[in-house]
């Protein structure tokens, strides 16, 4: 692809996500979703290998489905109260109607299929683009949607997802699929938050991406798609060892490090609300996750499986990045913020 | 007056604390040269850490002499702030440095209480502290590690005096744990030994049980009073609340924890295991007391219960009668010692429980000096015999160690013969039992065990000094070195004088109408215990060891292996229940067992849905939708 063309999908993308987090009519808000999919499916299909094209058609049917969905409710919700504010309240049906086409975007739980078998099909960076950037303008839309009134529809969906993503990720051996039902565990975690504090779902969205950014962008640095290959980073780069160990772990939430913030923020919240019964259910759902985590981090950094003589010479084809190129500064910022920010996240704590 | 003397006292207090702490973290540098040799001994086992040049002088860094003379200027200074009290009627003077823990419901601050219990205990702890820290750098000479043994020494006395003089209960409790766990430390300071190991966990665990009931009533103060600030829980008029029986109970169980009350007396005559300046400082003046100085600070809340006072007072006689007739049969010269000091606590445990808690603080006080110079005399003895503890080889140590052997027989006598410390406590002790209207069997119990302290003080002095020497090598100079004699003599001077002084000048010591035989009692008792020691020596020189009444004394009554044997036969067969019914029974098979293959089969029936068909998830996507909106209707509706 040509560069003019990607950088003109990247903006695109950008500014479609923009749109949604600054408008306040679903049908701009409609306008700017569409936007993103439709210039982030080239950037998806950029390999153009058969399995990398038909996780873009995945993604592209669900995207669309839902965004007919989310004009549907908007649509019903003009109808009904004449006007396309997302600040009026809104009625039982189109609220069912945007609650599940805002589901699907960020891939909630009853409606995760989806996620991560497009993943699966992605590069690294192009999942990485999904998992996170995509996310931004839905959850959002979510947070805001949840502010408008206490919803079952919301909590039930999000609880189970925690449990999904939980046993989803158990029985996984490709790292991106464990990624993914990682992300949709994450999911849970903050629209479930998001109902009782909304501040507190944009510290713990802030340092989610973050995190999220930081392992991807390693992963994508490594070349390692399954467990079996995690084993070779020792080989490779040493220092990445680290790095993994340190924010998978971050990501699980071990206290010295930043994602502790992540689930002490939303368990602080959601404890003073009384929420313990269901906090302690995703408590369990996050242990599971912590499973898989740590066995990414065991295999990673402490097994040694036995290997060809050939993989273990592999350090000699590595490819050497300069410290100073974009992806090894932002991957260097991000695995920083995600493992030791935490004095960072204490005035945002503060103000929540 | 323009300074007032509350200022004087307080601010100096405060300066000792606070200097002990400094003290903590600093070493003397001593310079050797290398033709001097007069200390081979130093020179070649403690560390040199540096070495100069010309080879002429060694540089060596050891805490002990600034420990020494610390505690020393330190001692002067707490005798000075106790003279302004003897001169000004000070009652106590209540100081909170800051709040500890603020915005919590219970208030916990860093209050400390200066009272006249404090300052004389100040004065004493330090002046024998001074006196062992200076024995045991005589005593420790030899150890590789002495520079860190002193300073555990100082950061105990530190514990201790925060035990003291705090008025938190906060505080007392760091104070209470910081001696445990330095007596832990101390005891295993020969960590190679296995005795010494498990020795020091014996003590630790005892310990715990002692601290069970501190925490109880902290516990139960925080609850009932509001407060951990132990003024305002004495002074709080609730003191007919339905938890009172729980909060006695608590401290009684402390103070027998801390204080080797019967029943957990095991742990002193184990503690023997430490270094011997070890046993003198901890657990014959200072730690052991810690409990007798609570239930002290605490009397005020056993006033109304009399059967409170009746359950401290039999404790007290019980375990002063026990250890007493444990110790006349005792081979090891310090295990007597040991002995004697758990009757002696159980003394003090009686007057409090006839309701004197000023006698007992100045039993601990006497108790102190005398107390430790015997450990220091018996330190020296075993030192100078080459290790040998066992009394029946020791014999003639007068000719030996004229200054130890003369020390050894002021102890001794300190407790029977008028005049000296112990018997001005003692005496009162004794006296105002019999005036009490309490308790017969608490009366019984300690004029028997004040005879039988005369029996074994006196069997001590026999072995060691008038059979004719019989260890394998009675060479000696130790007595030559001046921190093993200087120490030796100030307690002495201590066992001689403290008595008089304290009686005299400090406390007002309270006066009881008794009859002149129960006035006579403490007088004529040792006499009949050293008259009926004689006896049995004559006659039973040749076959006492025989007799089954000797060795059951001797084995402690079988105490402690009756207690250790029914303990472990109960929890092993406890826990064979236990591990039966919830390590191999039902927590199996729910948690390790359960959880693996439950998590399992979920996630391969979430798996199961990853078919890779869109059409199929978005398809199964609205099915599970619709399913939720369905149940979410039928329920919320």
């Amino acid at each position: 692809m040509r560069q003019i063309v990607s950088t003109f999908l990247f903006v695109t993308v950008v500014s479609g996500t923009i749109i949604v987090v600054s408008s306040e009519n679903w049908f701009i808000i409609w306008v700017g979703l569409e936007l993103s999919t439709l210039a982030l499916v080239p950037i998806l299909c950029s390999g153009f290998s058969p399995r990398n094209v038909e996780a873009d058609n995945k993604y592209f049917l669900v995207q669309a489905s839902s965004a007919a969905l989310l004009l549907n409710g908007a649509l019903g919700q003009a109808w009904l109260t004449g006007s396309w504010s997302i600040l009026d309240p809104v009625n039982e049906v189109t609220s069912i109607c945007l609650s599940i086409a805002l589901a699907f975007k960020i891939g909630l739980a009853p409606v995760h299929f989806w996620f991560p078998d497009v993943l699966q099909g992605l590069p690294f960076f192009q999942g990485l683009i999904i998992a996170t950037w995509q996310k931004i303008a839905p959850l959002i839309l979510m947070f805001y949607f949840s502010q408008l009134g206490f919803s079952y529809l919301l909590i039930t969906p999000s609880l189970i997802s925690v449990l999904i993503g939980g046993w989803g990720g158990l029985n996984q051996t490709q790292v991106r699929k464990i990624l993914a039902f990682s992300s949709i565990g994450n999911m849970g975690w903050l629209v479930i938050t998001s109902a009782y504090s909304f501040n507190a779902a944009i510290i713990m969205l802030v340092i989610y991406l973050i995190i999220n950014t930081s392992l991807f962008l390693l992963f994508d640095h490594l070349k390692v798609s399954t467990l079996g290959h995690l084993n070779t980073i020792s080989q490779l780069s040493p220092i990445s060892v680290a790095l993994v160990l340190l924010v998978m772990l971050s990501l699980g939430g071990l206290p010295p490090l930043t994602g502790f913030i992540l689930k002490f923020t939303s368990l602080y919240f959601l404890v003073a609300n009384n929420f313990i019964i269901l906090s302690s259910i995703m408590i369990i759902g996050n242990l599971q996750d912590y499973f898989f985590y740590l066995r990414i981090s065991f295999n990673t950094s402490l097994f040694l499986f036995p290997q060809h003589i050939i993989s273990s010479a592999s350090w000699r084809n590595s490819t050497i990045i300069s410290p100073l190129a974009p992806k090894a500064w932002l991957s260097s910022v991000s695995t920083v913020l995600s493992t030791l920010a935490i004095p960072l996240t204490l005035p945002l704590y503060i103000i929540t | 007056m323009v300074i007032s003397p509350s200022l004087i006292i307080s601010s100096l207090n405060l300066g000792i604390l606070t200097i002990l702490l400094g003290s903590i973290f600093f070493f003397s540098k001593s310079y050797f040269s290398k033709g001097n040799v007069n200390f081979p001994l130093i020179k070649t086992t403690s560390a040199c850490l540096s070495v100069n040049n010309d080879k002429e002088e060694t540089i060596e860094y050891n805490s002990g002499p600034f420990a020494m003379a610390i505690l020393k200027v330190l001692a002067f200074l707490s005798v000075l702030s106790l003279l302004v009290t003897c001169n000004n009627s000070i009652q106590s003077i209540n100081i909170t440095l800051s709040l500890w823990l603020s915005n919590t419901p219970l208030n916990i601050s860093l209050n400390f209480i200066y009272d006249q219990y404090f300052l004389v205990f100040l004065s004493v702890a330090l002046i024998v502290t001074w006196s062992i820290m200076e024995f045991s750098f005589y005593y420790m000479t030899e150890d590789p590690n002495s520079s860190a043994f002193f300073r555990l020494l100082t950061i105990f006395l530190l514990n201790m005096l925060i035990l003291t003089c705090s008025n938190s209960l906060f505080l007392i409790f760091l104070g209470w744990e910081g001696g445990g766990f330095l007596s832990f430390l101390l005891i295993s300071w020969w960590t190679t030994r296995n005795d010494a190991s498990s020795s020091a966990l014996e003590a630790v665990i005892t310990n715990r049980i002692g601290n069970i009931g501190l925490i109880t009533f902290m516990a139960l103060s925080a609850l009932n009073f509001n407060s951990s600030n132990l003024t305002n829980i004495l002074s709080s008029n609730e003191n007919l609340t339905p938890l009172l029986p729980f909060l006695l109970f608590g401290l009684i169980l402390a103070a027998a924890g801390k204080s080797a009350q019967f029943g957990l007396h095991p742990w002193l005559p184990a503690l023997l295991e430490g270094p011997t300046p070890v046993s003198a400082l901890l657990h014959s003046s200072t730690m052991v007391v810690a409990g007798v100085f609570l239930l002290v600070r605490t009397s005020e809340l056993f006033s109304s219960p009399l059967i409170t006072h009746s359950l401290v007072l039999i404790l007290g006689g019980t375990t002063a009668l026990f250890a007493a007739s444990t110790a006349i049969a005792q081979h090891d010269i310090k295990k007597i010692i040991a002995y004697s000091t758990t009757s002696q606590l159980g003394l003090m445990v009686t007057a409090i429980g006839i309701g004197q808690p000023a006698l007992a603080f100045f039993h601990i006080c006497t108790h102190a000096f005398f107390k430790a110079m015997l450990f220091l005399c018996s330190g020296s003895v075993i030192h100078s015999l080459s290790d040998e503890q066992d009394l029946r080889k020791m014999g003639g140590l007068s000719k030996l160690l004229p200054v130890t052997s003369s020390c050894l027989i002021l102890g001794s006598l300190a407790l029977m013969a008028p005049l000296l410390a112990g018997f001005y406590s003692k005496d009162l002790i004794l006296e105002a039992t019999s005036a009490s209207v309490l308790n017969l069997l608490g009366i019984v119990l300690s004029i028997v065990a004040t005879m039988l302290t005369a029996v074994y003080s006196f069997r001590i002095i026999f072995f060691c000094f008038s059979l004719s020497p019989s260890c394998s090598s009675p060479f000696s100079h130790s007595e030559e070195n001046f921190n093993l004699n200087n120490a030796l003599l100030r307690l002495a001077t201590g066992t001689i004088a403290s008595g008089w002084f304290f009686s005299n000048l400090l406390f007002a010591p309270p006066s009881f109408n008794v009859t002149s035989l129960a006035k006579g009692t403490p007088l004529i008792v040792p006499i009949i215990g050293v008259a009926a020691l004689f006896m049995s020596l004559i006659s039973s020189t040749s076959n006492s060891i025989g007799s089954n009444a000797h060795s059951a004394t001797t084995s402690q009554w079988f105490f402690v292996d009756a207690v250790h044997l029914s303990i472990i036969t109960m929890s092993l067969a406890l826990s064979f229940f236990s591990s039966r019914t919830l390590d191999r029974g039902w927590q199996e098979n729910i948690g390790p067992q359960g959880i693996a293959p439950t998590s399992t089969a979920l996630s391969k029936i979430s798996q199961a849905g990853q078919i890779g068909l869109i059409k199929r998830y978005i398809l199964s996507s609205m099915a599970s939708v619709l399913v939720i909106l369905a149940l979410s209707l039928l329920i919320l509706s």
